[in-house]
């Protein structure tokens, strides 16, 4: 945490400094405190009252009307730990997550070492890559419900031209957890790459003009040079993309209802029905604190390892 | 070999942008194509007509959605700006007692997953009567601890002399935040608008609970609605639609452009 440093005026003039001390916007804090108000208010409503509320009702049992019937202890997170569908959707998300955060790193880097080469149509490129960047997860998602759509989808007709008995990848568990990380993979690529294309070119050309002449290929190149000089935006991008793939809602919502049988029923999901078509606060509410948990430890170590994070999400 | 080794390169580059674009140049493709063509798999058709669009205008709400999502992601976007830009004040240039655990109190909030907060939100919302509203669908977002860092931290570039001659001068908070700290954080003031609207417009979780009808329901949870609806499987309407409420998207991403080129690269993974 930075702190400026209390504004000083190095001037004789003693008439001056008597003006400062007076209006001294700093030390004349009272009137300006009242500026964090709005927020606070906001945030005490809607983040930490909401969170206090959530830890309570999953010490709870709820009753058929919603409300907290009785305490019940850690007897939820028992339960939600003995329920084979959370301790599946727990595993798939993590599964899900760290595929597609790999996934998602090692493409955008491929894409931003082929871009900072010394080529014609550089912006092209770049604005080609970068381009799923502002695309809503919503618009995503029905964009790949439409490719991979059974009977008129474009991959499904391809599948078939090509001779492939399973064309119908949604109605598959491993199909429907294809589609969702190819579709992630897609729609992170943009932000990914700007921040790898903007680290690579802090990369000094000459390593790589060295590397040429020892007749290296280009992926000796990347993996000996490009990784480990910017180690601290992949690791950064790494953390990004792990809490934020750890909130998947939206494709799994549109693309596969968290099926088949399941098998993409992620955390954010299955708290989800739990809570608003199961009406069982109590079990949501200990689904959502172990979410918490994990987001609040991947958020942690961004906070604590990545000087960048802070400021830069 | 150097010409083999370009040919190469170039080979990679426009077979990666083809299959970058492909699902956005497929869905603009589709959305010009009859349904009709659509069904029968027959892509190549040369049927091209604006017909969805109208179609999709006139027989589906999406008018209303984009005009929902356009209200709500601006007043969240107006809200937030003016919330952040007060707390921002505060944190880098008063000093008070307690300012760093306060600080630390902010940066907790993005500890604390949203998803795990929407039960009682939910509750706030019904009991403040804001459910299917604007107030609902705006108010909770108001105050963002990433906000005020983001505004924080360009903030902390202004050089303390200008902080000096405005007490000179005798300017109070107001005049000094005005007049000296907003025109000077402009750009970042700018990334911050763009990214903020954008990601409200692409909201999904928090809509999907809150509204209920037409008249409030926004772009992306309208999506949902016209994909559930349509029984038929309308794919040319559906695609038009999809594209419709990427153009507002693709405009704001075009105007900011430059001042992400700076290096400023906000944004995040989706949910």
């Amino acid at each position: 945490m930075q702190s400026r440093k209390t504004a000083t005026l190095h001037t004789p003039n003693i008439k001056l400094t008597a003006v400062k001390s007076k209006l001294n916007l700093r030390q004349n804090s009272k009137s300006a405190l009242w500026f964090l108000a709005p927020s606070l208010i906001i945030l005490l409503i809607f983040t930490f009252y909401p969170m206090v509320v959530t830890v309570i009702n999953s010490l709870f049992a709820t009753n058929v009307r919603g409300e907290n019937a009785r305490f019940v202890g850690l007897a939820n997170y028992v339960q939600i730990f003995k329920d084979p569908v959370f301790i599946k959707s727990l595993g798939h998300t993590f599964a899900y997550v760290f595929i597609t955060s790999i996934l998602t790193i090692i493409v955008a880097l491929l894409l931003a070492r082929l871009v900072t080469q010394r080529i014609k149509g550089q912006a092209f490129f770049r604005t080609a890559f970068a381009s799923t960047m502002g695309i809503s997860a919503a618009v995503a998602s029905i964009l790949f419900l439409f490719l991979f759509n059974p009977s008129v989808g474009l991959v499904v007709t391809f599948l078939k031209a090509i001779g492939a008995k399973q064309t119908n990848l949604l109605v598959s568990p491993t199909g429907a957890m294809f589609i969702l990380i190819l579709s992630s993979v897609w729609m992170g690529l943009g932000f990914a790459f700007l921040n790898l294309l903007g680290a690579l070119q802090s990369v000094p050309e000459s390593y790589y003009e060295v590397a040429e002449i020892a007749g290296w290929s280009n992926w000796m190149q990347t993996w000996k040079i490009t990784v480990p000089m910017i180690s601290p935006t992949l690791f950064f991008l790494f953390v990004v993309e792990i809490i934020g793939k750890f909130k998947t809602f939206t494709a799994v919502d549109l693309i596969t209802g968290g099926g088949p049988d399941n098998n993409t029923n992620f955390v954010a999901y299955k708290i989800y029905q739990d809570a608003f078509a199961s009406h069982n606060f109590g079990i949501a509410s200990s689904e959502a604190i172990v979410l918490t948990i994990v987001i609040a430890i991947a958020t942690w170590i961004q906070f604590r390892y990545t000087e960048r994070s802070v400021f830069y999400k | 070999m150097t010409w083999l080794k370009t040919i190469n390169r170039y080979f990679w580059l426009i077979f990666l942008a083809v299959i970058t674009i492909a699902p956005i140049l497929l869905g603009v493709w589709a959305s010009l194509l009859p349904t009709a063509d659509i069904a029968a798999g027959n892509f190549m058709s040369t049927h091209i007509s604006l017909a969805n669009y109208i179609g999709a205008i006139q027989t589906t709400p999406v008018l209303r959605y984009i005009t929902n999502s356009f209200v709500t992601s601006t007043l969240i976007t107006l809200g937030e700006l003016v919330f952040c830009t007060l707390a921002a004040y505060v944190f880098v240039f008063i000093d008070f007692r307690c300012k760093k655990q306060l600080f630390f109190v902010f940066l907790i909030t993005m500890m604390l997953p949203f998803e795990a907060q929407i039960i009682p939100n939910f509750q706030t919302i019904r009991s403040f009567g804001w459910l299917n509203s604007y107030a609902g669908l705006t108010i909770p977002f108001f105050a963002s601890a990433f906000g005020v860092f983001m505004l924080r931290q360009a903030f902390l570039k202004i050089p303390s002399e200008l902080q000096e001659y405005s007490e000179i001068l005798g300017m109070n908070h107001t005049r000094f935040l005005m007049g000296i700290v907003l025109p000077y954080s402009r750009s970042t003031i700018v990334t911050f608008v763009i990214y903020m609207f954008l990601t409200h417009w692409n909201a999904y979780l928090w809509p999907l609970i809150t509204t209920f009808t037409d008249a409030y329901r926004p772009t992306q949870v309208g999506l949902k609605q016209l994909q559930a609806e349509d029984t038929f499987s309308n794919w040319g309407v559906i695609m038009a639609t999809a594209i419709l409420i990427l153009i507002p998207t693709l405009i704001v991403l075009i105007i900011g452009q430059r001042y992400f080129k700076k290096g400023l690269n906000v944004g995040g993974a989706k949910g």
